[in-house]
């Protein structure tokens, strides 16, 4: 009698432990409500220049407001897991998060906006299309950290060879400089791409083409397709499908034919993106990269690079329509859940004053003048291409709609490894991805 | 007597009871009812009831059905040939020999690594540009190109590759288990099977293999459930990709629920998993482990 009785109050002890566990929770979420704790939290991709710069300027944050910078960093699409399970919870977490441009539609619904932010001076100093791309629905959400598109990076000790002119000029009848078209990039591709350990086997790739399964692919192609004309980009006004139109098949064709038919990239162009391609850069076995701008940076970095100090940089190439670019810009955002409002916006501020930490980084910043400034330093020599490219005439934001992540996915990252492989004409992968997007598109 | 071992037994039975519910049965519950819902993730009060649409849309999805079919493929393949390697390696390893225990121990060391980290392994060595299997084939004089086979971004190998790397890491687990199984049969069967004059052939067929069929039952459901369920490996290896050629159904439901926000399409599709694991688990217990079959 006496052991059941005990038995059972030790039962009940276990449960009531577990209901306590649970409360605990909710007393951490009532305090951080009454705002006695003096914290910010700021959510940023781990690794990344936000996380870098989020730690250099905590200590001065706190002396000016006397908040103390709570940084939780997590892999990229971990970031925007997180924000958006905040978004759906409304539970306050973050205070501060930065993010890619590519998440405002999904996110925005919970975002705080930030008009009162956006001073003339401030939007003054930023390139075409900054403001807009942290915007939904013309709103503003998004403070913009820095910019960066493709731009051409290559060898320009290959370039400046004697013989290497002299050879190109031969073949090719023109001099050998940076390419600026479709017409001089493949040419170029092509003179490099060769073995030269005569052992039979192609070692060198005039440069490489994206194909691996994530959005870099399509930023890369939708980079040519803005060359020959696309503009606005994917989907149109009312949501008209344009991505089976000339100026994407031409892009896309274009990008086949380095692969299939000139044979002047790697021919596991379906692995390829970022990564990988500064990798064979860097160990010299292409010679020129359509890359993030800042890749400049390592590419001159002995200990990352083989081939630093003999690297140059130029615009991103351009086709019919003139110089045209995907822009990768990220941005910093406030949860509308955040209970830290006010504070939040003076950190947005505080860390916009603090854009040239971005530079020195990683090799891009948000604000021209910081752009303008460097540009003339060692060291920082892609500057002066990488703003042509940001401002040339055909470059231009993703659409900003919800469904863009879907699309990508589902739609244009396989259409272009459909075309990529061999699976389907350019035409053909593209007239299928239209019907995938028109599906997956709201009903008009 | 009876009274009190009952109680005591609902005593027992109650902190292990509120786990379960807590914990399964009532996610379970959600996502039951989710999956009749079109949810937006971003206004959760725009909730709008939609019946089994999410369900038919599922079923008559072809990017579903590619995935399912994948996935059906990835485990027949996979499994299959771990059972087969682990089958021949327990044998191997079941007669005792100088050096089987170091052996034992360097063929369990897979085992012991994270799926993630077989995935980026296993991507490295993949690489056509810089990947050792290619350059070792190639060397061999298998290969007359290093980049003759683009095993992650030929879509008629990128699922198989993802099997490779699956093969390389569970087979260890049916070995172990197999080897436990056979370890655990009487000497004394086998005595009497050389006493009349059975040679190995016969010991296998008539006296291994039967009695490992209730091991061998629980590793393949066990391994069988957890292919289905893989995600790491293909995650990091592929992505799904290209174009939809190595995805499962754990890496589109992943992508469907937290990449485009449809928590009503993945908790469908997440339920038809479910019950077909259900089905397919029932299906092996009652057909192999027929209590019949092991009383005759």
């Amino acid at each position: 009698m006496k052991k059941k009785g005990i038995l059972s109050i030790v039962s009940l002890l276990l449960v009531s432990s577990l209901f306590l566990s649970g409360c605990s929770g909710e007393k951490t979420g009532s305090s951080e409500a009454k705002g006695d704790n003096k914290t910010i939290t700021v959510l940023v991709e781990g690794g990344s220049p936000a996380f870098k710069v989020a730690k250099e300027t905590a200590a001065e944050f706190k002396e000016e407001t006397g908040y103390t910078v709570k940084i939780e960093s997590v892999p990229y699409t971990g970031v925007y897991d997180k924000l958006k399970a905040e978004v759906a919870s409304q539970a306050g977490a973050f205070d501060v998060a930065t993010i890619d441009i590519l998440w405002f539609p999904a996110l925005a619904g919970g975002l705080l906006p930030l008009e009162d932010l956006m001073t003339d001076d401030l939007k003054n100093d930023l390139f075409p299309g900054l403001v807009e791309g942290g915007s939904y629905q013309n709103k503003v959400y998004g403070m913009p950290v820095w910019t960066n598109a493709k731009n051409l990076i290559y060898r320009k000790d290959l370039f400046e060879d004697e013989k290497n002119k002299a050879d190109f000029q031969a073949k090719y009848g023109y001099e050998l400089h940076p390419p600026t078209t479709w017409d001089e990039y493949s040419d170029v591709a092509k003179f490099f791409t060769k073995d030269t350990n005569n052992d039979g086997k192609v070692d060198m790739y005039g440069t490489t083409v994206f194909g691996a399964n994530n959005g870099d692919a399509v930023a890369s192609w939708l980079d040519h397709a803005a060359q020959a004309g696309a503009k606005p980009l994917v989907v149109g006004d009312k949501g008209k499908v344009l991505v089976n139109t000339k100026p994407y098949v031409d892009s896309l064709q274009f990008l086949v034919d380095l692969l299939k038919k000139d044979q002047s990239v790697p021919s596991g162009a379906l692995e390829m993106a970022s990564a990988e391609t500064s990798e064979l850069f860097w160990n010299g076995k292409s010679a020129m990269m359509l890359a993030w701008g800042h890749f400049y940076v390592p590419s001159n970095d002995s200990k990352q690079s083989k081939v630093a100090g003999k690297v140059g940089s130029a615009p991103m190439i351009g086709g019919g329509a003139g110089i045209g670019a995907v822009p990768g810009p990220w941005y910093q955002v406030i949860p509308s859940s955040s209970k830290k409002q006010e504070i939040a916006k003076e950190y947005l501020n505080f860390i916009y004053e603090k854009n040239e930490l971005f530079m020195k980084s990683l090799g891009v910043a948000a604000r021209k003048s910081i752009f303008e400034s460097y540009s003339t330093q060692q060291g920082y020599e892609h500057l002066k291409p990488l703003m042509m490219t940001l401002s040339g005439p055909q470059t231009q934001n993703r659409p900003a709609i919800k469904e863009w992540q879907e699309i990508e996915s589902e739609a244009l990252i396989p259409a272009v490894q459909y075309a990529l492989s061999g699976e389907k004409t350019p035409q053909e992968a593209l007239d299928w991805a239209a019907d995938v997007i028109k599906d997956l598109l709201p009903p008009q | 007597m009876r009274l009190k071992n009952g109680a005591l037994s609902t005593i027992f039975f109650f902190p292990a009871g509120i786990f379960m519910l807590v914990f399964l049965v009532y996610p379970i519950f959600l996502l039951i009812r989710d999956s009749f819902y079109k949810i937006d993730i971003i206004n959760p009060s725009l909730r709008e009831f939609v019946g089994f649409a999410n369900y038919t849309n599922s079923l008559t999805s072809e990017r579903f059905l590619k995935a399912l079919w994948n996935t059906v493929v990835y485990i027949g393949v996979a499994v299959g040939f771990e059972f087969i390697l682990g089958l021949i390696l327990a044998l191997l390893l079941s007669n005792a020999f100088k050096g089987s225990q170091f052996i034992r121990t360097l063929l369990l060391s897979p085992l012991m690594l994270a799926p993630l980290v077989t995935g980026i392994i296993w991507k490295f060595m993949l690489n056509d540009q810089f990947g050792i299997v290619n350059w070792g084939l190639y060397k061999l004089g298998i290969l007359s190109d290093p980049h003759q086979i683009l095993w992650l971004s030929d879509s008629r190998f990128a699922l198989y590759s993802t099997i490779i790397a699956d093969i390389w890491l569970t087979t260890p687990f049916i070995m172990l288990v197999l080897l436990a199984g056979i370890k655990g049969i009487p000497i004394s069967l086998y005595e009497s099977a050389d006493m009349d004059g059975a040679n190995k052939w016969h010991k296998f067929r008539y006296i291994t293999f039967p009695s490992l069929i209730p091991v061998a039952t629980v590793a393949l459901l066990i391994r069988m459930i957890d292919a289905a369920r893989t995600f790491d490996i293909v995650w990091v290896l592929t992505q799904g990709g290209p174009g939809f050629s190595s995805e499962l159904l754990s890496t589109y439901m992943y992508k469907t629920l937290t990449r485009y926000g449809e928590v009503g399409q993945s908790s469908a599709m997440a339920v038809i998993f479910i019950i077909i694991l259900l089905v397919l688990s029932s299906f092996f217990i009652t057909k192999m482990w027929s209590p019949r079959r092991r009383h005759s």
